[in-house]
């Protein structure tokens, strides 16, 4: 049975329906969360609200992209509510990472593949979530431009900068 | 390759590792990776990340977080109200195509008014025939038929020329009023036949409809 079809069911009343599309989704969402927040605790939060959220807000998903892009979508929307709500500490210093914070020697022990989360986490913010809604989420530019607000032109310019980044990176990882 | 040149080609470069450049965009693009190694780097790198992070495992939490996630996630939705399709999320849903939900109660609303348009002028227009077709020229009464003889003759007047062996008043009352009338209307205007003899002196201006 299709998502759209199972979310049917849902609106219909059969909240059972819903259950399979949490199990559908369920790991995949977890693991586009993780990429993003590098915590285990905060990632089973944010995507056990998003399905929630996605729960009482189905009537209004509308097909325009796939029930997995909205799920993604929300997931960011939920991260994006506590990061603002929070604020914490090391989450400022993630977004204000630079080159050179990379390039420390604690850093340099491991291949990337194993620095990978962290490479990603120093991004900044905005090439962040681009870089992790397109390949971890893969989602299309023009809906990571709805979702960033801003255009899709820039999103692929950020998107650009994050692949260089990261590249640059990780060879300095395995140098 | 100047960096202002590298910047331009960002963008297009993203879309020709999607496959979604132009051809115009793809031939200007190659001319550039020709001249640019920077960018057949970035090219490189464009094509290739991605699948190398996808590679890279997350840690798996086991399946006992996944079974007891599930389990909080439906307890949560139990508790929360039933989610109900709006009008607008029922038609969009149902015609698959959202931009056009709000669209469809404007054009029903829109074909409802021509129709209802449509139906008064085809009441107007069949009024006018059924008053045509169910009265005849010879039930007139005599000043009736004077002015019907009087609208005739401006209308249509009489060629002498031709002969139709009818007098006039025998032509007359052998014409049903629905031929006078598309007689007269001929020009596309409307004119008005009062029967009952109460139409205003044809020499007061209503004759100029006619000229």
């Amino acid at each position: 049975m299709d998502d759209a079809t199972l979310i049917r069911h849902t609106l219909a009343g059969r909240r059972e329906d819903f259950d399979i599309l949490v199990e559908r989704h369920q790991r995949a969402l977890y693991a586009f969360v993780f990429r993003l927040v590098r915590d285990q605790h905060l990632t089973a939060d944010i995507v056990q609200a998003t399905f929630v959220r996605a729960y009482t807000r189905l009537a209004q998903f509308q097909e325009r992209s796939s029930f997995s892009t909205w799920l993604h979508q929300i997931a960011l929307n939920e991260y994006r509510a506590r990061r603002r709500a929070s604020r914490q500490q090391h989450e400022v210093t993630l977004e204000e990472g630079t080159v050179d914070s990379i390039a420390a020697p604690e850093n340099q022990a491991a291949g990337w593949k194993h620095k990978l989360g962290d490479l990603i986490a120093r991004l900044p913010l905005r090439q962040r979530t681009v870089l992790t809604m397109r390949v971890f989420g893969d989602m299309p530019f023009k809906r990571i431009a709805e979702a960033e607000g801003i255009s899709e032109n820039s999103a692929k310019v950020n998107y650009h900068h994050a692949v260089l980044r990261l590249r640059q990176w990780m060879k300095e990882s395995e140098a | 390759m100047s960096r202002w040149q590298c910047r331009r080609q960002r963008s297009a470069l993203v879309d020709y590792v999607d496959g979604g450049a132009s051809d115009a965009a793809a031939v200007k693009l190659q001319a550039h990776l020709g001249d640019c190694v920077e960018c057949r780097e970035a090219l490189v790198a464009l094509r290739a990340l991605p699948v190398e992070l996808n590679d890279v495992a997350i840690p798996d939490p086991g399946e006992e977080f996944w079974l007891q996630q599930r389990q909080a996630i439906s307890r949560a939705i139990r508790s929360a109200p039933q989610p109900r399709r709006s009008l607008t999320g029922w038609l969009a849903q149902r015609f698959e195509q959202p931009r056009l939900a709000w669209r469809l109660p404007v054009a029903a609303t829109a074909s409802l008014l021509l129709a209802v348009s449509v139906y008064r002028f085809a009441l107007t227009d069949r009024h006018i025939q059924l008053a045509g077709s169910s009265a005849s020229v010879s039930s007139l009464d005599d000043d009736s038929l004077d002015e019907l003889h009087d609208l005739v003759g401006v209308v249509a007047p009489r060629d002498e020329s031709i002969s139709s062996g009818l007098q006039d008043d025998e032509l007359l009352t052998s014409l049903p009023l629905t031929d006078l009338i598309g007689l007269s209307g001929g020009g596309g205007g409307v004119v008005s036949i009062d029967l009952d003899g109460s139409s205003p002196d044809p020499s007061d201006g209503a004759n100029d409809d006619l000229s």
